[in-house]
Protein backbone atom coordinates (compact mmCIF):
# COMPACT_ATOMS: atom_id res chain seq x y z
CA UNK A 1 0.00 0.00 0.00
CA UNK A 2 1.13 3.77 -1.26
CA UNK A 3 0.46 6.87 -1.17
CA UNK A 4 1.62 9.82 -2.55
CA UNK A 5 3.06 13.06 -1.36
CA UNK A 6 0.22 14.71 -3.60
CA UNK A 7 -2.34 12.71 -1.62
CA UNK A 8 -1.00 13.81 1.97
CA UNK A 9 -0.99 17.60 0.74
CA UNK A 10 -4.58 17.62 -0.48
CA UNK A 11 -5.34 15.91 3.08
CA UNK A 12 -3.79 18.41 5.20
CA UNK A 13 -5.09 21.19 2.98
CA UNK A 14 -8.47 19.96 3.41
CA UNK A 15 -8.15 18.80 7.36
CA UNK A 16 -7.08 22.22 7.70
CA UNK A 17 -10.17 23.51 5.85
CA UNK A 18 -12.30 21.73 8.33
CA UNK A 19 -11.10 23.35 11.02
CA UNK A 20 -10.04 20.05 12.66
CA UNK A 21 -7.52 20.97 15.38
CA UNK A 22 -4.29 21.79 14.29
CA UNK A 23 -2.49 18.65 16.58
CA UNK A 24 -4.56 16.05 15.47
CA UNK A 25 -4.50 17.48 11.60
CA UNK A 26 -0.06 17.19 12.03
CA UNK A 27 -0.68 13.98 13.54
CA UNK A 28 -3.17 12.60 10.57
CA UNK A 29 -0.37 14.00 8.04
CA UNK A 30 2.60 12.80 10.11
CA UNK A 31 1.01 9.18 10.29
CA UNK A 32 0.15 9.32 6.71
CA UNK A 33 4.01 10.08 5.59
CA UNK A 34 4.57 6.58 6.39
CA UNK A 35 3.25 5.40 3.47
CA UNK A 36 4.96 7.27 1.29
CA UNK A 37 7.16 5.15 -0.95
CA UNK A 38 8.24 7.36 -3.57
CA UNK A 39 8.98 11.22 -4.40
CA UNK A 40 7.34 13.88 -6.94
CA UNK A 41 10.01 13.77 -9.15
CA UNK A 42 10.62 14.87 -12.68
CA UNK A 43 10.36 11.38 -13.97
CA UNK A 44 6.72 11.33 -11.95
CA UNK A 45 5.92 14.83 -13.41
CA UNK A 46 7.45 13.82 -17.37
CA UNK A 47 5.35 10.70 -16.80
CA UNK A 48 1.83 13.14 -15.87
CA UNK A 49 2.73 15.43 -18.30
CA UNK A 50 2.32 12.83 -20.97
CA UNK A 51 -1.02 11.34 -19.19
CA UNK A 52 -2.45 14.85 -18.99
CA UNK A 53 -1.93 14.82 -23.08
CA UNK A 54 -2.86 11.91 -23.99
CA UNK A 55 -5.81 11.39 -21.73
CA UNK A 56 -6.86 15.21 -21.55
CA UNK A 57 -7.71 14.52 -17.72
CA UNK A 58 -7.26 17.33 -14.77
CA UNK A 59 -2.91 18.19 -13.64
CA UNK A 60 -3.86 16.68 -10.66
CA UNK A 61 -5.50 13.23 -11.42
CA UNK A 62 -2.52 12.98 -14.19
CA UNK A 63 0.06 13.31 -11.60
CA UNK A 64 -1.77 11.10 -8.87
CA UNK A 65 -1.76 8.36 -12.02
CA UNK A 66 1.81 9.26 -12.93
CA UNK A 67 3.28 8.74 -9.64
CA UNK A 68 0.91 5.89 -9.14
CA UNK A 69 2.56 4.41 -12.19
CA UNK A 70 6.14 5.30 -11.40
CA UNK A 71 5.85 3.75 -7.84
CA UNK A 72 4.70 0.25 -9.42
CA UNK A 73 1.24 0.54 -8.14
CA UNK A 74 -0.77 -2.10 -9.93
CA UNK A 75 -4.42 -0.28 -8.59
CA UNK A 76 -5.29 3.15 -7.49
CA UNK A 77 -8.30 4.00 -6.14
CA UNK A 78 -9.54 7.86 -6.28
CA UNK A 79 -12.82 9.57 -5.51
CA UNK A 80 -11.70 12.19 -8.82
CA UNK A 81 -13.38 8.94 -11.21
CA UNK A 82 -16.56 7.86 -12.33
CA UNK A 83 -16.06 4.48 -13.75
CA UNK A 84 -13.13 2.87 -13.86
CA UNK A 85 -10.25 3.22 -15.83
CA UNK A 86 -6.37 1.56 -17.27
CA UNK A 87 -4.29 4.36 -17.63
CA UNK A 88 -0.36 3.81 -18.05
CA UNK A 89 -0.54 -0.03 -16.34
CA UNK A 90 -2.53 1.05 -13.55
CA UNK A 91 -6.33 0.13 -13.06
CA UNK A 92 -8.16 3.07 -11.33
CA UNK A 93 -11.45 2.92 -9.69
CA UNK A 94 -13.10 4.67 -6.81
CA UNK A 95 -13.63 2.79 -3.60
CA UNK A 96 -17.19 4.91 -3.76
CA UNK A 97 -18.55 2.74 -6.32
CA UNK A 98 -18.21 -0.45 -4.82
CA UNK A 99 -19.87 -1.84 -1.75
CA UNK A 100 -17.52 -2.33 1.34
CA UNK A 101 -17.97 -6.21 0.99
CA UNK A 102 -17.06 -5.90 -2.90
CA UNK A 103 -14.00 -3.36 -2.66
CA UNK A 104 -12.68 -6.02 0.04
CA UNK A 105 -12.62 -8.56 -2.33
CA UNK A 106 -11.86 -6.68 -5.27
CA UNK A 107 -8.58 -6.12 -3.25
CA UNK A 108 -8.16 -10.01 -2.42
CA UNK A 109 -8.47 -10.79 -5.77
CA UNK B 1 31.87 -12.73 5.63
CA UNK B 2 33.57 -9.43 4.66
CA UNK B 3 35.11 -9.24 1.51
CA UNK B 4 37.73 -6.43 -0.85
CA UNK B 5 36.57 -4.14 -3.58
CA UNK B 6 38.94 -1.86 -4.96
CA UNK B 7 37.40 1.06 -6.73
CA UNK B 8 38.83 4.15 -8.81
CA UNK B 9 37.64 7.78 -7.93
CA UNK B 10 38.46 10.85 -9.14
CA UNK B 11 41.13 12.82 -6.96
CA UNK B 12 38.80 15.12 -5.77
CA UNK B 13 35.78 12.64 -5.22
CA UNK B 14 38.81 10.83 -2.96
CA UNK B 15 39.37 14.24 -1.16
CA UNK B 16 35.56 14.87 -0.14
CA UNK B 17 35.67 11.17 0.85
CA UNK B 18 38.17 11.32 3.20
CA UNK B 19 36.48 14.41 4.57
CA UNK B 20 33.53 13.28 5.40
CA UNK B 21 34.72 9.95 6.41
CA UNK B 22 36.88 12.03 9.05
CA UNK B 23 34.05 14.09 9.80
CA UNK B 24 32.05 10.90 11.10
CA UNK B 25 35.09 9.58 12.80
CA UNK B 26 35.26 6.53 10.53
CA UNK B 27 37.68 5.17 8.10
CA UNK B 28 36.86 6.13 4.45
CA UNK B 29 36.42 2.15 3.37
CA UNK B 30 33.43 1.98 6.69
CA UNK B 31 31.87 5.02 5.16
CA UNK B 32 31.66 4.29 1.71
CA UNK B 33 30.34 0.68 2.34
CA UNK B 34 27.37 2.22 4.53
CA UNK B 35 26.92 4.55 1.34
CA UNK B 36 26.12 1.26 -0.43
CA UNK B 37 24.31 -0.71 2.00
CA UNK B 38 22.12 2.28 1.89
CA UNK B 39 21.11 2.20 -1.41
CA UNK B 40 21.46 -1.52 -1.95
CA UNK B 41 18.83 -3.75 -0.66
CA UNK B 42 20.29 -6.56 0.69
CA UNK B 43 17.35 -8.46 2.16
CA UNK B 44 13.92 -7.08 -0.02
CA UNK B 45 11.98 -9.97 1.93
CA UNK B 46 12.87 -8.47 5.57
CA UNK B 47 12.63 -4.79 4.08
CA UNK B 48 9.42 -5.65 2.57
CA UNK B 49 8.30 -7.33 5.73
CA UNK B 50 9.53 -4.44 8.17
CA UNK B 51 7.38 -2.00 5.79
CA UNK B 52 4.03 -3.62 6.14
CA UNK B 53 5.13 -3.85 10.14
CA UNK B 54 5.34 0.25 9.87
CA UNK B 55 1.93 0.86 8.07
CA UNK B 56 0.22 -1.38 10.01
CA UNK B 57 0.99 0.69 13.00
CA UNK B 58 0.76 3.73 11.45
CA UNK B 59 -2.77 2.84 10.42
CA UNK B 60 -3.78 1.55 13.84
CA UNK B 61 -2.22 4.94 15.43
CA UNK B 62 -4.44 7.27 12.53
CA UNK B 63 -7.73 5.35 13.15
CA UNK B 64 -7.16 5.66 16.83
CA UNK B 65 -7.01 9.53 16.19
CA UNK B 66 -10.12 11.63 17.70
CA UNK B 67 -12.82 11.16 14.92
CA UNK B 68 -14.38 14.31 13.85
CA UNK B 69 -18.31 15.09 11.70
CA UNK B 70 -17.38 16.45 8.56
CA UNK B 71 -20.12 15.79 6.73
CA UNK B 72 -22.98 18.54 6.08
CA UNK B 73 -26.37 17.76 7.71
CA UNK B 74 -27.93 15.78 4.82
CA UNK B 75 -24.64 13.37 5.38
CA UNK B 76 -23.11 14.82 2.37
CA UNK B 77 -19.05 15.39 2.12
CA UNK B 78 -17.65 18.69 0.94
CA UNK B 79 -17.09 18.80 -2.95
CA UNK B 80 -13.87 18.47 -4.34
CA UNK B 81 -14.81 22.12 -5.53
CA UNK B 82 -14.75 23.11 -2.37
CA UNK B 83 -11.98 21.60 -0.85
CA UNK B 84 -9.19 22.93 -3.69
CA UNK B 85 -10.39 26.55 -3.67
CA UNK B 86 -7.62 28.52 -2.48
CA UNK B 87 -9.10 31.94 -1.58
CA UNK B 88 -5.90 33.34 -2.00
CA UNK B 89 -5.52 32.94 -5.14
CA UNK B 90 -8.86 34.53 -6.31
CA UNK B 91 -7.57 38.07 -5.49
CA UNK B 92 -9.67 39.28 -8.23
CA UNK B 93 -12.46 38.51 -6.67
CA UNK B 94 -11.70 39.77 -3.34
CA UNK B 95 -11.19 43.75 -3.97
CA UNK B 96 -11.07 43.55 -0.24
CA UNK B 97 -7.43 42.12 -0.86
CA UNK B 98 -4.61 44.08 -1.36
CA UNK B 99 -3.92 44.10 -5.42
CA UNK B 100 0.16 43.34 -5.21
CA UNK B 101 1.69 42.46 -8.31
CA UNK B 102 -1.35 43.16 -10.09
CA UNK B 103 -0.37 46.87 -9.75
CA UNK B 104 2.62 46.39 -12.55
CA UNK B 105 2.14 47.23 -16.08
CA UNK B 106 4.05 44.01 -17.09
CA UNK B 107 1.73 41.40 -15.34
CA UNK B 108 -1.46 43.66 -15.89
CA UNK B 109 -2.81 41.47 -18.43
CA UNK B 110 -2.75 38.05 -15.89
CA UNK B 111 -5.92 38.54 -13.57
CA UNK B 112 -5.16 35.63 -11.58
CA UNK B 113 -3.06 32.11 -11.64
CA UNK B 114 -6.21 30.67 -10.69
CA UNK B 115 -7.72 31.38 -14.54
CA UNK B 116 -8.67 28.24 -16.28
CA UNK B 117 -6.24 27.68 -19.21
CA UNK B 118 -8.00 27.33 -22.78
CA UNK B 119 -9.22 23.88 -23.73
CA UNK B 120 -8.12 21.64 -24.78
CA UNK B 121 -4.83 21.56 -25.13
CA UNK B 122 -3.29 20.34 -27.86
CA UNK B 123 -0.31 18.03 -26.89
CA UNK B 124 1.29 18.20 -30.48
CA UNK B 125 1.79 21.98 -30.23
CA UNK B 126 4.72 21.31 -28.03
CA UNK B 127 7.69 22.61 -28.93
CA UNK B 128 10.24 20.12 -30.62
CA UNK B 129 13.29 20.06 -31.47
CA UNK B 130 12.68 18.72 -34.94
CA UNK B 131 13.21 21.10 -38.01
Amino acid sequence: MALSPQAINELFASLLRLKVPLPVAIKMAQNSLNFVSHPIDQTVVRRALHIFALYKTSWWYALMIGWAAQAGCSLLLTEDIQSAAIIDGVAIISPFSLEPDELVSFLSS
Amino acid sequence: MLKNLTITLPEETLRAVRIAAAHDGISMSKWLGRLVERSVDVNPEATQAARVETQRQALAQFLALPKYQLTDKNGKAPSKEWMNDREGLRRFERPDLHQGLAQSDEIAPLRSVAEPSPEPWDYGAFPTSDK
